[in-house]
């Protein structure tokens, strides 16, 4: 009798997904997103999916909860006005910064950097120093320190940052520091690097730091809020939060560690196809989410998603390379992500060559055909053209679209251009999108050192099932796995994520002659650390197990690389097998065997809570005649049949586990559109997910 | 002009060879042994046709952006096409064949189809230290390339996959880290092998004759895309100039850098005759070095993502005389070649200045470096380590300068390498990494800030110090701005004892427990200091980075200091005094 609900906040949206545990159905809910109030929208949802599905507050078991407002007030530099407290000598770091100019920007005279997220006038220099051993060098002067509070004082600081050179070997000092601020300021917002995240390398330890300080204050009156009115509402269970991770965390820990949160919403996005990788045939999958901006691309081994460290906050991911933006260190879905989605504009370049994106039309004017005086055409636009997206069921038919804007649109501005007829000039856009987000999957996949045509490709998102088959052929990926209501899968992943705390410690010292026990009491320390909170998290039934690694690198080189050990005593033995993984690991990526002795950099500790989850039984096969599912036919284009061929359209939402239909045909429902070409076939499985595979050649 | 080829797939083509290119540089700089280059993300990495034209070229590597393909040409003069094997791996640092300076290593691998090489990659990287008369290979002080390293013609290090043992060893007993050097030409050899899967797979889905048709086009895609941009600045003769200081050998002359930038249609003359003699110390600049500068500094005024290929040097005409300081002859010194590349720079900025003058920048300062080697605390473990300062870039119409990175070098960031892995790998200690106040060239768009760092060494230690340029002349102001401070290096300051030492200067014998302070220019600031916002001079006197004092004096506002308020009255009154 339970029920299970992810919200996910979105810019545009607010999708709910609600599981009702008894029945093992699914309910969805999209509403309009209320940045003024998130609150109300996320209340929306929740009261609208309740009462559709007849059931009561009490009812729900777990709720999860994905929010991009961290990233937002990251991007419209909303937050909190942090002081930061750093070492003697140091407090210029975001002012010298590691952001540089990439792209067009290199050769911009007037390139100017983001400003930072602390004023210098806010940055209190305290007389202190440690050694990269955590030995005193200087002790903290208290007194100075005190003085230095009360000179910041009148600029009234709403949290305070405290990062002090090698304090990931020596948390003393802070800590010290913070009882001075928590005494000098009662109830101030008080972020630690030794608390956020202690690891060696202090830019990045900074960065992470002082954005849980940004982020921190007004998250946590937010989540304080969300939690109070769902409680009044008459839900007990408590809240929780998705993670850039893909874990989940307590509303309570969210506001403690925000840095963490930066990528919710993405984030959700994959722990879906996580849990498709899990559930599913496919236990590697590359996961392809297309929207109206943007597209991003993720990888899935043995049901797990990839992660970062490296990732920048405010910079792009899609060269594959460190970007612009400010580093964080803690853990990212590692997603490359690339200006083509369905709103991107498609223009023709000085030298005469097709160009699609970055630029987006958006949601206002949007595409020509949404008539609301966009002129520029765009993805969407070259979708309409080709007979892809059917005007009369745009967005389940509740958005009237203009075919003939479109067309209108790409003959003005392409077609005449290129000297090409307006159905060519819009396959050119379709293709030319198609290689951009290739170029995403080709970062997460190849760059890294995976063949691609070992996964399948799963694709969601608005725009993602229309591409998905066209992107998967430029890879030879045999497999398309499209999930049913694609829009609206980041909620979907809410429901069956797990609580995931992470930790790092940083132990420098020679793999070949390791000191054991600092590793294992680094190691015992994080586990308890996270046996607490997970503790904390109030999730009573939950089953913990512990995930310990190690980082290893060549004593030459900078790259580290994370390699499992066993939750066991660390030995030799031990190291040396990893450093075995890890020289075979490199191989891989690099392509190179260096004879180089190796060298452990850091410990990390994930503590999971493996929540329960709402049973979702697959359904039996249906009577295999998915003639039911056909609602009509239209036209459209597809080369290797010579142009425009007569297709058959189907209503998903009436297609039954062990259909089969042969392309070419085109899928339907409310939120998306999935385009299965000729040469392909497309079956539904027992949890409806259409797989599409190519045929054999006949 | 148009194409017969379909635009769309040479679109894809385009973006296909530029990933090819990016992974390639990408693996090589993952597995660099230098922790300079492994720091940073990428290397530089170009594709070429089986004539050695340029076809696509990452993004980084602003430095090397030229010296690939003029590398190319000489790998290709002493080894026949009939000569080389798939597997080949051919390396060359010569500067007087396309190189830079000796650490400035280039590997190149052919890429072969039907048995001839059809394509190569090229990779570059400044690798760990290649000898030379200082560790790290950049003495401040050489008079001859031998002083910067070993020299290495375009010679096959991989022949068909097999590695030249006895090369390789021959290369690394002259390096003082063979390690990482090791790791390094690895690495750049790693990169090329990517780069000739991927170009076998290109070649394999479009068909060899189709893609070399494709990249005609790409080529003369960007030929159009110049032609447009050059097309556009009215046609003339303008004339720039740039001083560049002493070169750490010959006390007290200086040099200039003189260019003539002609604009004829959509052609562009870049001529530097006019410019001294090479000097005998390092400030030198290769051919290959110069021309990347002009490309840079001529990018500035063109469309940015105009792809670099050979496309986009058809319309460029550049003469650097022989024997001058931006086309040096064998055998001097090039490695402090930023001298005069940045003048370069500056001298085409001032040119260009005359056509757009609101579409300029006062000089920025230049990169300033510290070489140490020694010993750990252990006395026995060597360590060597390269410490980098940018200084700050100048003021621009409309914008201050940029606080803490010199223009050119962008690229990078002020803090790209984080103290806490510098005292991990090294033995010393930073007191300081700041900014440092009225460094930047007061104007009404002020230079950026400089930079000050305090070093202890922890044992005794040789120092090898390159104040690049700018150092003494400072990073000049224009439209009336004031130029930025200079730059200086006192060791044990403020101590008894106290030593300012010379801006370029080659192992100085350091003590444990010396410190070293350096001082790395601020920008030249861009017009009257008296014409500043006095609320933007408040703004920096609250950051630190102005003093109430130079507020007062140079900029001739007042600012009170209880509330930090700027006095409007008094303010009226000190500039028009």
């Amino acid at each position: 009798m339970s029920i299970y609900i992810g919200v996910d906040i979105g810019g545009t949206f607010t999708d709910l997904v609600l599981a009702d545990d008894s029945s093992g159905l699914l309910h969805n809910v999209k509403t309009l997103t209320t940045p003024a109030n998130p609150v109300e929208g996320v209340m929306t949802a929740v009261r609208q999916a309740l009462e559709e599905v007849g059931r009561k507050p009490g009812d729900v078991r777990r709720l999860v909860h994905a929010t991009t407002l961290p990233t937002n007030l990251v991007l419209e530099r909303q937050g909190a006005r942090v002081a930061y407290l750093t070492t003697k000598g140091f407090g210029d770091i975001f002012l010298l910064s590691k952001q540089r100019p990439v792209g067009p920007d290199r050769f911009n005279i007037f390139y100017e950097r983001s400003p930072p997220f602390v004023p210098r006038d806010l940055v209190v220099e305290i007389d202190e120093r440690m050694d990269y051993r955590g030995q005193v060098l200087k002790p903290l002067d208290e007194a100075a320190a005190m003085a230095a509070l009360d000179a910041v004082a009148h600029k009234d600081p709403q949290a305070v940052a405290i990062c002090l050179l090698h304090s990931y070997a020596n948390p003393d000092h802070e800590r010290a520091l913070a009882r001075l601020v928590r005494d000098r300021f009662p109830g101030m917002h008080v972020a630690l690097s030794a608390e956020v995240w202690p690891e060696y390398l202090e830019y990045e330890r900074a960065t992470t730091t002082v954005l849980s300080a940004y982020i921190g204050p007004m998250l946590a009156t937010y989540l304080r809020a969300l939690e109070a009115a769902l409680k009044e509402f008459g839900i007990t269970c408590p809240l929780q939060i998705m993670q850039s991770s893909g874990g989940v965390m307590s509303a309570a820990a969210a506001a403690r560690k925000a840095a963490y949160l930066i990528e919710s919403g993405p984030a959700a996005g994959v722990v879906a196809s996580a849990h498709l990788g899990r559930v599913g045939e496919f236990p590697n999958l590359i996961s392809f989410d297309m929207g109206g901006t943007t597209a991003k691309a993720g990888v899935i081994r043995d049901g797990v998603p990839s992660i970062t460290h490296d990732f920048r906050v405010g910079g792009k991911t899609s060269s594959g390379s460190r970007d612009a933006g400010e580093p964080i260190k803690v853990p990212v879905v590692d997603l490359a992500e690339v200006g083509a989605g369905g709103g991107s504009i498609a223009r023709v370049d000085a030298g005469g060559f097709l160009q699609v994106g970055p630029r987006s039309a958006g949601a206002s004017p949007g595409p020509a055909c949404y008539g609301f005086g966009g002129t520029d055409p765009t993805v969407t636009d070259a979708n309409v053209v080709l007979g892809y997206l059917d005007a009369g069921y745009f967005l389940g038919g509740r958005m009237q679209i203009y075919p003939e804007l479109s067309h209108a649109a790409i003959a003005r501005e392409l077609g005449q251009k290129l000297g090409m007829d307006t159905v060519a000039a819009a396959k050119g856009i379709y293709d030319l999108a198609n290689t951009h987000m290739a170029s995403a999957i080709r970062v997460v996949t190849l760059q890294r050192g995976i063949d691609p045509r070992d996964y399948a490709l799963t694709a969601f998102g608005g725009a993602g099932p229309l591409h998905a088959v066209r992107v998967a052929e430029l890879f030879d990926i045999p497999t398309v796995v499209v999930p049913p209501s694609p829009g609206v899968k980041s909620a979907f992943g809410l429901l069956v994520s797990d609580l995931a705390y992470d930790y790092v410690a940083t132990t420098i010292m020679p793999a070949g002659a390791a000191d054991c026990a600092v590793l294992n009491a680094a190691l015992a320390r994080l586990e308890d650390t996270g046996r607490a909170e997970l503790a904390a998290a109030g999730q009573g039934d939950a089953a913990i197990t512990i995930e310990r690694s190690i980082d290893l690198r060549f004593a030459n080189q900078a790259l580290d690389i994370a390699i499992p050990v066993p939750n066991a005593p660390m030995t030799l033995e031990i190291i040396r097998q990893a450093e075995a993984s890890f020289r075979e690991l490199y191989f891989e990526t690099c392509g190179m065997r260096p004879a180089d002795p190796c060298q452990i950099v850091n410990c990390r500790v994930r503590a999971v809570g493996l929540v329960g989850k709402p049973r979702l039984p697959e359904v039996a096969n249906g009577d295999g005649n998915a003639g039911r599912a056909c609602k009509t036919g239209r036209r459209a284009y597809f080369a290797e049949s010579g142009g425009f061929t007569e297709t058959k359209v189907y209503d998903r939402l009436k297609l039954q586990a062990g259909d089969r239909i042969a392309g070419p045909a085109i899928f339907e429902e409310p939120d998306s559109t999935t385009v299965c070409p000729p040469g392909y076939a497309a079956r539904v499985d027992g949890h409806l997910n259409l797989i599409v595979t190519r045929e054999a050649a006949k | 002009m148009q194409s017969t080829l379909d635009p769309v797939l040479c679109e894809i083509v385009k973006n296909a060879l530029l990933m090819v290119a990016q992974e390639a540089g990408i693996r090589a700089a993952r597995s660099a042994g230098s922790t300079f280059v492994s720091q940073s993300a990428e290397v530089a990495c170009a594709l070429f046709d089986a004539t050695g034209r340029v076809i696509a070229q990452t993004e980084v590597g602003q430095m090397h952006i030229s010296a690939l393909r003029a590398m190319l040409a000489a790998v290709r003069e002493d080894h026949a096409d009939d000569t080389l094997r798939d597997g080949d791996i051919l390396v060359t640092n010569d500067p007087f064949r396309g190189g830079i300076h000796p650490t400035d290593v280039g590997a190149f691998r052919p890429i072969f189809h039907e048995g001839r090489p059809v394509f190569y990659c090229g990779v570059m990287m400044i690798v760990s230290d290649l000898g030379g008369m200082s560790a790290g290979g950049l003495p401040a002080t050489a008079t001859e390339c031998f002083h910067e390293g070993l020299m290495i013609p375009p010679v096959k290090l991989y022949d068909a996959g097999e590695l030249d043992q006895a090369l390789s060893r021959m290369i690394r007993a002259n390096s003082r880290t063979p390690g990482k050097l090791g790791a390094d030409i690895d690495a750049l050899a790693a990169g090329g092998n990517v780069a000739a899967r991927r170009m076998g797979e290109l070649i394999a889905k479009y068909g060899f004759e189709q893609l070399s048709a494709i990249v005609e086009e790409l080529l003369d895609y960007s030929e159009r895309l110049v032609r447009l941009g050059i097309a556009q600045i009215p046609d003339g003769t303008y004339r720039g100039s740039y001083v560049v200081e002493e070169d750490g050998v010959v006390p007290d002359k200086t040099y200039e850098v003189v260019v003539a930038v002609t604009i004829d249609g959509s052609d562009c003359r870049v001529d530097f005759t006019g410019t001294s003699p090479q000097a005998r110390g390092p400030i030198n600049a290769s051919y290959s070095q110069s021309l990347s500068c002009v490309l840079f500094a001529l990018r500035c005024f063109l469309d940015p993502d105009i792809p670099m290929n050979e496309g986009f040097y058809r319309p460029l005409h550049a003469h650097f005389p022989e024997g001058t300081l931006v086309n040096a002859a064998y055998p001097s010194a090039c490695n402090l070649r930023l001298a005069s590349g940045q003048a370069i720079i500056d001298a085409m900025f001032r040119a260009f200045a005359l056509v757009y003058p609101d579409k300029t920048m006062a000089a920025s300062a230049t990169v300033h470096t510290v070489n140490a080697h020694g010993r750990h605390l252990d006395g026995k473990r060597p360590y060597a380590m390269l410490d980098i300062s940018m200084g700050a870039a100048g003021g621009r119409p409309g914008h201050d300068g940029v606080d803490g990175i010199p223009f050119f070098f962008f690229v990078s960031g002020g803090y790209d390498r984080n103290i806490e892995a510098y005292e991990w790998q090294n033995p010393v200690r930073y007191h300081r990494y700041a900014l440092l106040p009225d460094s930047g060239g007061p104007g009404q768009w002020r230079g950026g800030s400089g930079v000050i760092k305090d070093l202890e060494f922890l044992t005794d230690a040789q120092i090898t110090l390159r104040a690049t340029d700018r150092s003494q002349s400072k990073p000049q102001g224009a439209a009336g701005g004031h130029p930025g401070r200079g730059g200086a290096w006192i060791l044990n300051e403020g101590q008894p004892g106290e030593t300012v030492l010379p801006a370029k200067a080659t192992n100085y014998q350091v003590r444990a427990g010396d410190v070293l302070t350096a001082s790395v220019p601020g920008g030249g600031g861009f017009g009257e200091p008296f014409a500043r916002d006095p609320a933007k001079v408040a703004a920096d006197v609250a950051a630190g980075l102005v003093t109430q004092e130079d507020a007062m004096q140079t900029y001739g506002v007042f600012i009170d200091r209880d509330t930090g308020a700027v006095d409007e009255a008094a303010t009226e009154a000190l500039r028009r005094a």
